[in-house]
């Protein structure tokens, strides 16, 4: 693996990405809450294209792992569920965009 | 799924997808009927009031209808969500740019009004008030415009442009009949993309476990 020369504890190597966040749709899932600041089931599942089950089994890591939050709120009557990247979400999200962007920046052309 | 990284259009698709409803363009062009409604009632109800009462009533019935539409049918269909303070920052910048292009607007047109009833216009091509219609158009058409702009709200050009047509039309045939047109135009076009959209959004099925949780919506 080739480091750069200045700040070698900076260096990010392969097998130190974020392996929650690396799959594609948990990718895209904490993606699309980066960019809003909450957001419910249905509009997740409209813009991933994920099912029910997918969406539910992966939330429920991203969850456990205290990147997102699940919030109950009430319109009206009516229960609803709110989701949103926790700071810590947010943190490994922007650590998981600069690490892959410094390893693939380091590959040689 | 899409695997493009660009957040920045990520969070741009997420926004769009609220105008692909169709019920802005249905909306907009609801109100330029009304208007020429007002504008063809006259005087013909007794007193100006009570004309304005009857616009205000329309209004009132399309701003509720809309809020409806989005209650109703996209919300369930595309779900909820609180996008970031950059787009509510755009929004905010919209509302602005709106208020101030109105009154600048109208200020710019009354002058032009104003000078053109003074100068005169020898042997030019063009009447008094095809050249008052054509601001009064262009004026109507750059608002819209800008409002499609800073929403990202793309058929937002050509609804622009029907509302100058409509503007300026009716400012040089004199009679509301291109209100008529522009807003059966603009309501058509949205009529269209709703049924695509509820084609293309089913409402969702739900998910039993988040219906064991309470999440009935």
């Amino acid at each position: 693996m080739p480091s750069s020369d200045a700040g070698a504890e900076e260096v990010t190597t392969i097998g130190e990405i974020d392996r929650l966040v690396h799959e594609p749709a948990r990718l895209m899932i904490m993606a699309l809450l980066y960019v809003v600041e909450s957001a419910d089931f249905t509009f997740l599942i409209n813009q991933t294209g994920l099912t029910w089950g997918n969406l539910s089994s992966h939330l429920s890591k991203l969850e456990e792992a205290g990147y997102v939050e699940v919030e109950k709120e009430f319109k009206g009557k009516k229960p609803h569920t709110m989701l949103h990247l926790t700071d810590e979400g947010r943190a490994a999200f922007r650590a998981y965009r600069r690490s892959m962007k410094q390893v693939l920046d380091d590959l040689p052309d | 799924m899409a695997h493009q990284m660009s957040l920045a259009q990520i969070e741009r698709k997420a926004w769009t997808s609220y105008f692909d409803d169709g019920l802005l363009d249905i909306f907009l062009g609801l109100m330029l009927l009304i208007v020429g409604v007002s504008d063809l009632l006259g005087d013909s109800l007794g007193s100006r009031l009570w004309v304005y009462a009857v616009y205000a009533l329309l209004v009132g019935m399309a701003c509720l209808g809309y809020w409806a539409g989005k209650r109703f049918m996209t919300v369930p269909r595309l779900g909820r969500v609180v996008f970031g303070p950059a787009r509510k920052a755009r929004r905010r910048k919209t509302a602005i740019i709106l208020a101030a292009q109105i009154i600048v607007g109208m200020l710019l047109t009354g002058m032009l009004a104003a000078a053109l009833l003074r100068v005169p216009l020898g042997g030019a091509p063009f009447s008094r008030s095809t050249l008052l219609a054509v601001a009064v158009g262009l004026w109507v058409m750059i608002g819209v415009s800008l409002i499609a702009y800073f929403l990202d709200y793309t058929r937002g050009y050509l609804i622009g442009t029907l509302y100058g047509i409509g503007f300026g039309g009716v400012e040089m045939l004199g009679n509301p009949v291109t209100f008529f047109v522009a807003g059966a135009v603009t309501m058509a076009l949205g009529t269209f993309v709703l049924f695509r959209f509820l084609r293309k959004h089913p409402m969702v099925a739900h998910d039993p476990r988040m219906r064991e949780a309470g999440d009935a919506e």
